[in-house]
């Protein structure tokens, strides 16, 4: 390769690089070198790499020129200069012998990748601790990740269904509505649907299953991400307040209205004379049971209500026991 | 309620849900209409006294002494068993759905074909038991009724029901009759 085209090669590369010899001179700087620090490269060439990369009068600790120097083989590492994170690599330069000669200096711009990094592990993090299942898969709906959220709710670790499909977690009444969760997703359409699962254990939770595709870098489909929320609880208790408000109507509205009516006709035979008093006292007390029976009948609602519901809050729950 | 699909026969089981305040007349109609069919009538009741329904029918027409009564309510109103009578079996509370059972199926096991039980009312015996024990009880009851070839009414209050719980009355009735 002739000088120039080597130069023009040198200068093609988009991150900085030197040529050192093996005191940490700059022998040769690339225009990336110069852009980066600012200077030309004419300017640069004869400096040691740490006046011009650090502005310090010597090496700083843990310079990985030095280190390669000291062991002959690649050193690097990652230091944030003028607001930004960068890794640099020291590769040694060695002759016919295998004596090192000089080195490659590299600076590498990693400051997106670290901040991708850094969401990706906050991101990690956050799946690992909530309390929802957050499970991936494979197009065809074989488990490729499993957060402990999902071993809490489906009883299964990690290890005991990776590669197993996502539809061993559903009864198989449900399976249908799965499978076409599945098919749906590889055609790019996320799903929200209320299901029922089964656990390890074999016992059915309700949930909320959210599965939406996972593209690769292309934009192609490459599996399906699940986040499953367990509404057991949520529904047992909206069921228990309606089948609450059902009993109740009929237990307390229906007889208040019997109640009521027969007040009504006892109070008009009164007025037309068509009852004795024994009769009338007869009735009254007829309906003096029923209203005590009704109080009685608050009183039991409440306190299966009470004593069924886990999440009502224990003072209310004395407040319904009372 | 159109008591020509009874009398024929074209239903067994009837349940009759009216308004409240219709609820006493209705009574009074099915039993007037059944005993001028001359159908052997037993009065279930859990809402009024037997002595006050009985002085109701005799001004509406009815020969009481043709009536028989399972009176739920007046012992319980009372506090007392009142002394006993031919036509009157007393049970001590309108909670009390065993000793009903057992009245309504001994009656059952001694009267002709052409004889029905007037259940007065799924709404008042709701006051005195939950809705599932209800559900048992005239599950129970049906059976009974049928197996002895007997008819029998289910008077009710139709707008204080749970509409579940009608649902599944539904299912053990022949026939659901709303005014």
């Amino acid at each position: 390769m002739g000088d120039e085209l080597w130069q023009r090669t040198f200068d093609a590369i988009a991150d900085p690089v030197f040529i050192l010899d093996t005191s940490g001179v700059i022998k040769q700087a690339n225009r990336a070198s110069a852009e980066f620090l600012s200077k030309e490269k004419e300017a640069v060439i004869g400096s040691h790499c740490f006046e011009e990369v650090h502005k310090t009068i010597d090496f700083i600790k843990g310079c990985p020129f030095v280190r390669s120097m000291d062991t002959g083989k690649r050193e690097s590492y990652q230091l944030k200069m003028k607001g930004r994170w960068y890794r640099v690599t020291v590769d040694p330069v060695k002759d016919e012998s295998g004596r090192v000669i000089g080195a490659i200096h590299i600076i590498t711009d990693i400051d997106e990748i670290l901040k991708v990094q850094e969401i990706r592990a906050m991101l990690g993090v956050i799946i690992e601790h909530t309390h929802d299942a957050v499970i991936s898969t494979s197009p065809d709906g074989a488990v490729n990740s499993w957060n402990q959220g999902a071993a809490d709710i489906f009883g299964y670790q990690t290890g005991e269904i990776l590669g197993k499909s996502i539809l061993a977690l559903v009864p198989e009444t449900d399976a249908l509505d799965v499978k076409s969760t599945l098919t749906s997703v590889a055609g790019n359409t996320p799903v929200a649907q209320e299901i029922t699962v089964q656990r390890k254990d074999g016992k059915e939770r309700e949930v909320t299953l959210s599965a939406s595709p996972v593209t690769d870098e292309r934009g192609v489909i490459s599996g399906a991400a699940f986040i499953i929320r367990d509404i057991s609880e949520q529904r047992k208790a909206e069921r228990a307040l309606v089948s609450y408000i059902g009993e109740a109507a009929m237990r307390l509205k229906t007889p208040v209205l019997v109640i009521r009516n027969s007040l009504a006709e006892i109070r008009a035979q009164i007025e037309a004379q068509s009852i004795d008093p024994a009769e009338a006292a007869l009735m009254l007390a007829v309906q003096i049971s029923a209203a005590d029976q009704v109080i009685e009948n608050i009183r039991e609602l409440d306190r299966a209500i009470a004593d069924g519901i886990d999440t009502i809050p224990e003072q209310y729950k004395n407040f319904l026991k009372s | 309620m159109n008591i020509e699909t009874l009398l024929d026969r074209t239903f067994t089981i009837t349940l009759d849900l009216c308004e409240a305040e219709g609820l006493r007349n209705e009574n009074i109609s099915l039993t007037r209409d059944f005993f001028q069919a001359g159908w052997t009538i037993t009065v279930v009741t859990t809402g009024m006294p037997s002595s006050l329904l009985a002085k109701l029918y005799t001004k509406n027409g009815v020969d009481v002494g043709t009536v028989g009564f399972v009176d739920a309510i007046t012992p319980y109103s009372l506090g007392k068993t009142p002394p006993s009578e031919d036509r009157i079996r007393y049970v001590s509370s309108p909670g009390n759905l065993t000793d009903i059972g057992i009245a309504v199926t001994s009656i059952a096991n001694d009267v002709p074909d052409q004889s029905v039980f007037i259940f007065d009312s799924i709404s008042t015996m709701l006051i005195y038991s939950p809705s599932p024990s209800i559900l048992r009880f005239l599950h129970f009851l049906a059976s009974k009724i049928r197996l002895k070839d007997s008819t029998a009414v289910f008077l009710g209050v139709g707008n204080g029901l749970d509409p579940a719980f009608i649902s599944q009355v539904g299912t053990i009735v022949d026939n659901m009759t709303r005014e």
